[in-house]
């Protein structure tokens, strides 16, 4: 199968972890090199990388921190990974990191615990985890194309890191006849410049909108079904999204059209009224490549995420994390 | 600063300059969207706004669903190029904020701005911001600038 850059946006590489700058798709495909936990920081924080990306950073950046420490014994990597998970569970609020860095500090006491070579067992049990998400991906890539029927108009919002890309390849080789939209994403335009750009790459038939339209796009029926990703889902079903998602929803409800979601299920919170959603900096949404649009005291409000019921989705298209 | 948000009068498309003293009277906060993709919106409701000696707050298109869904929204203000018992012309984005707007129990008025505007723009429009290069290159975009609300979506006596 044809892999979008964006379906596995990190690689390590001789003790230096390379991050695809996605704020510079689609015209670089450069990548950020990133040395140390402070740098894995930086590159979360500073959105240069998102959505499954930063999972890949943050998971990468333990195998990242043992390459650059052989040295340490026990006792100090299983403090090193305690402080690497600590830094990095607290680079972005919205996103559950210590989910998944939690896993890895317990390996790490597990194995101590045990009389185990930590080092070995930590490094084995990500790289084995990072394996198991790889092929679970491509998966659930299989199940957004068998979701999507000859002759949809599938509307997606921001970037679901290269899986609706390849889902589309897959279509096309199934000789479905499917047409994309893609709303624009601001204020960092992730769908014009990744999701527009990648479903492209893999040939097929995808119109950019500004996000202000999608509600022409419904009520003309100019899109019969809505596919986007999730950052964060609870027990019973509702998500967190990429600012922008909640009026989809409510517009899909209203002119019925059916509304997929992309989740990764998860246990931990019960429901959206307990997902924290960061509000960024207003500068961010005032200023576009450091130059302001609007003269004068003004105040910006720019919520990174929205919550959204789970009333509103038709079918998860889940990761089979069992 | 915007956390403190409480009683929002969400307003969208561009509005003629008699309306202002109008939201000045109703003390609460005002939202301005920006309005993809010319930004007039944007600039012209904050400049008019700072006029009255209001402090706008801008949000982004996509971010108006948020407001709704803190529960702070409590009226929201269209702007429309013609009006009928059937329903309202408006500047494109008016139907989400009106579609919300009925599922949260908010009322909408609107206020006919009698601008004439034509309903599609040149693919090109949504490849800039502010001027500058989104993404370059041919690309293939739907770009309408006017959208039919119908009357169902409209609070009866909100218009002017």
């Amino acid at each position: 199968m044809k892999e979008s850059p964006l379906f596995w946006p990190a690689y390590l590489n001789s003790k230096v972890l390379f991050v695809l700058d996605e704020t510079l798709v689609p015209q670089y495909l450069r990548y950020v090199k990133v040395k140390n936990v402070d740098d894995a920081v930086k590159v979360i924080r500073d959105m240069k990388t998102r959505a499954f990306g930063q999972f890949l950073v943050v998971l990468s950046t333990f195998l990242l921190e043992l390459e650059r420490h052989p040295q340490l014994n026990g006792e100090e990597l299983q403090e090193k990974i305690g402080n690497i998970a600590h830094a990095l569970n607290r680079s972005r609020p919205t996103f559950p990191f210590a989910e998944v860095t939690g896993g890895i500090v317990q390996w790490a006491d597990q194995a101590l615990k045990a009389g185990q070579d930590v080092r070995v067992v930590v490094l084995k049990k990500v790289h084995g985890y990072l394996q198991g998400i790889r092929y679970r991906r491509l998966e659930r890539v299989a199940k957004i194309a068998a979701t999507i029927k000859d002759g949809d108009s599938v509307l997606t919002h921001c970037n679901v890191s290269g899986e609706l890309a390849m889902a589309a390849a897959m279509c096309q080789s199934q000789k479905k006849d499917v047409q994309f939209y893609c709303t624009e994403t601001r204020p960092y335009f992730q769908g014009s410049k990744l999701t527009y750009w990648e479903l492209r790459q893999m040939g097929a038939d995808v119109t950019l909108v500004a996000d202000n339209a999608i509600g022409t796009l419904m009520a003309d029926r100019m899109v019969n079904k809505v596919i986007v990703g999730s950052d964060r889902n609870c027990a019973n079903g509702d998500f967190a999204n990429k600012i922008g998602t909640y009026q989809i929803a409510v517009l899909a409800k209203e002119f019925k059209i059916s509304m997929y979601v992309l989740t990764q299920p998860s246990k931990r919170i019960a429901s959206g009224a307990d997902i924290p959603v960061e509000i960024r900096n207003e500068k961010e949404l005032l200023e576009f490549n450091g130059k302001r649009f609007v003269a004068g005291k003004v105040h910006g409000l720019y919520p990174g995420f929205d919550v959204v019921p789970h009333s509103y989705v038709k079918k998860e298209i889940a990761l089979n994390v069992h | 600063m915007s956390t403190k948000l409480k009683n929002v009068v969400l307003i969208q498309g561009v509005f003629r300059p008699d309306v202002f003293p109008l939201l000045k009277k109703l003390k609460k906060d005002v939202v301005v969207l920006e309005g993809r993709p010319s930004l007039q919106a944007a600039r012209e409701n904050c400049s008019r706004l700072q006029k009255m000696g209001l402090m706008p707050t801008l949000m982004a298109d996509n971010m108006a669903g948020y407001l709704f869904s803190k529960g702070i929204v409590k009226e929201v203000w269209i702007a429309s190029q013609t009006i009928d018992k059937e329903g309202a012309m408006c500047e494109i984005g008016a139907l989400i904020i009106a579609v919300l707007a009925k599922k949260h129990h908010i009322p909408v008025f609107t206020h006919c701005a009698g601008k004439k505007i034509k309903p599609l723009s040149n693919p090109k429009a949504i490849q800039k911001f502010n001027g500058q290069s989104v993404i370059t290159g041919k690309v293939k975009a739907f770009v309408p600038l006017l959208e039919w609300v119908p009357a169902k979506y409209i609070s009866k006596g909100g218009t002017s």
